[in-house]
């Protein structure tokens, strides 16, 4: 399989004449945000349609779109992870999503849990529990769901960027992504010109490393956590240190990498070697996070000499990381902000008909 | 760990010298060979050299270093061990079965290559094994020799026992005790 990879990949047309490292598998009629992989082929599933949406399977050394399973109408899913049995896992809305992907009779997919709104990423324990972040409602709740899918627990969150006092407008920092904010640029400021481009999201990827960990991409923040986890699923690093967050609030001591390449970090994921990859979407950039510590960019969209801006690709809003042997390959949700604006540019566009991506890179 | 702690416990209440025993006149013995370790459900392969010098016909004090590799995707990582410590056997003959408890180092390294990226990371942590084997002789003063042993590495606040195969051929060095 890896072999047939690296032979598409070679022989892919390059989406961008500025880097001849990450080029498109495949492009998607509907706009993609999750990507995950069986070892073989890679999934990923289609939102904003009229009707159900398509869960894909991409074959990566001969790539096409086949439908093997449907989310119902309507849908917006993100993060999807297979558990250890074969099942295919998504989060949409305030609900978690389980099908068996079959390409013969695609099955439309079933509730497996609520109560978890906002939730983005989505990734299993070593006992088979089900653990998901409240992605943009930025409160920063991080949920255990039971292996059957009955008991949906609140287990701790990452503290927010601002909390609610009772100062009107609450107390923190607010996190602006420009585009789509702006800023009045002086010679003696820059200050905000609008209030555009809120970043609250703090529990957005999810990932567990071999040992059990937890790990946590911080997108406001251009962070990552590291939750100590033991055997019940009950969180072993401190908790409470500030009580203007809630008891069950994670210290900062627990935050394991913070780097400004890391900025609208998006999914995560390890690779064998303990190496955790990261889609920054904010950034068009692919990071690594070694073992040790050590944050690398490993690609970056060039910038463009004439408009300055790093929006043509070949990475449009990298979303979602997967590892297979040699091969990264990530989803791209063509977002409108940062990097990427205007989403106009680039191999895929709002209007289509090429609307997602997944683009890999494979070490020679 | 617990494993680990009950298997050395066994295998050293096995090799309690025995006063009847059969001697064999070594007073040094070196040894070389292949190497397999199994690293968090990863297999790595190498090589391990030992020298043993015996202060008693039944005990001596092993210096153990060996290595191995494996490939990690984008990412190739060696750990190396140096170790010492006592090696009991209750007789030495023909079968000479061994124990021993080594401690000491292990180093790992490890290298991402990815597009225009090379990172190496390196880290050296405490560690111990605990094990046993038999020699074979097979000619003169050479013996094929086994060995297994629980690895015990304490590294970034935790301790994780990796089993380790070694096999290989013995030298006795020197003779006439």
């Amino acid at each position: 399989m890896l072999s047939a990879a690296a032979a598409f990949l070679t022989t892919a047309p390059t989406s961008a004449q500025q880097s001849p490292f990450f080029s498109t598998l495949i492009t998607t009629p509907l706009t993609i945000e999750g990507l995950t992989t069986d070892g073989s082929s890679v999934y990923t599933i289609g939102r904003g349609a009229t009707g159900p949406c398509p869960v894909w399977q991409i074959n990566v050394g001969s790539p096409s779109l086949v439908v093997v399973g449907f989310i119902p109408n309507p849908c917006s899913p993100s993060g999807l992870v297979f558990n250890g049995s074969g099942q295919l896992f998504t989060v949409d809305g305030d609900r978690i999503y389980s099908l068996t992907p079959s390409a013969a009779s695609p099955p439309t997919a079933t509730v497996f849990a609520s109560g978890v709104p906002g939730a983005n990423g989505i990734a299993f324990d070593r006992s088979g529990n089900a653990w998901t972040g409240d992605g943009t409602t930025g409160q920063g709740r991080v949920w255990r769901i039971s292996r059957q899918g009955s008991e949906v627990t609140e287990v701790f969150r990452v503290p927010p960027i601002a909390i609610e006092t009772t100062v009107a407008g609450g107390v923190g920092r607010d996190v602006r992504t420009l585009p789509p904010g702006t800023v009045t640029v002086t010679p003696t400021s820059r200050n905000a010109a609008d209030t555009g481009g809120s970043q609250p999201l703090v529990a957005n990827g999810l990932a567990f490393d071999r040992r059990g960990d937890l790990f946590i991409a911080d997108t406001a923040r251009g962070a990552i956590w590291r939750v100590e986890i033991d055997n019940r699923g009950n969180v072993s690093s401190h908790t409470g240190c500030d009580d203007a967050y809630a008891p069950s609030t994670l210290c900062l001591e627990t935050i394991f990498v913070a780097h400004p390449l890391l900025e609208g970090v998006d999914g995560i994921v390890f690779d064998d070697a303990g190496n955790l990859w990261s889609s920054v979407n904010e950034r068009n950039a692919i990071v690594v996070v070694t073992p040790g510590g050590r944050v690398i960019e490993v690609f970056r969209n060039s910038r463009d000499r004439t408009t300055g801006l790093r929006n043509e690709g070949p990475l449009e809003t990298p979303t979602s990381p997967v590892v297979i042997g040699k091969t990264i390959c990530t989803a791209n949700s063509d977002g409108n902000r940062r990097d990427n604006f205007p989403n106009t540019a680039g191999e895929i566009t709002p209007a289509g008909p090429a609307r997602g991506k997944i683009s890999c890179a494979r070490q020679r | 760990m617990r494993q680990a702690a009950v298997a050395f416990v066994l295998a050293f209440v096995a090799c309690t010298p025995l006063p009847c025993a059969a001697q064999e006149s070594a007073r040094a013995k070196a040894f070389g060979g292949y190497a397999f370790a199994r690293d968090d459900d990863r297999d790595m392969h190498g090589w391990n050299g030992a020298v043993t010098l015996y202060v008693r016909k039944w005990l001596g004090v092993s210096a153990d270093i060996s290595g191995q590799y494996v490939a990690l995707g984008a990412t190739d990582r060696v750990r190396f061990a140096v170790l010492a410590g006592p090696r009991v056997s209750p007789w030495r003959g023909r079968f000479t079965p061994f124990a021993y408890a080594v401690a000491g180092a292990f180093h790992t390294r490890s290298r991402l290559e990815f597009l225009s990226v090379s990172v190496t990371e390196e880290e050296t942590n405490p560690g111990a094994a605990l094990g046993g084997g038999v020699d074979v002789r097979v000619s003169g003063r050479w013996a094929a020799e086994v060995k297994a042993d629980a690895a015990l590495i304490r590294s970034r606040g935790r301790t994780e026992s990796n089993p380790r195969l070694f096999a290989g051929l013995a030298l006795s060095i020197v003779g006439g005790r």
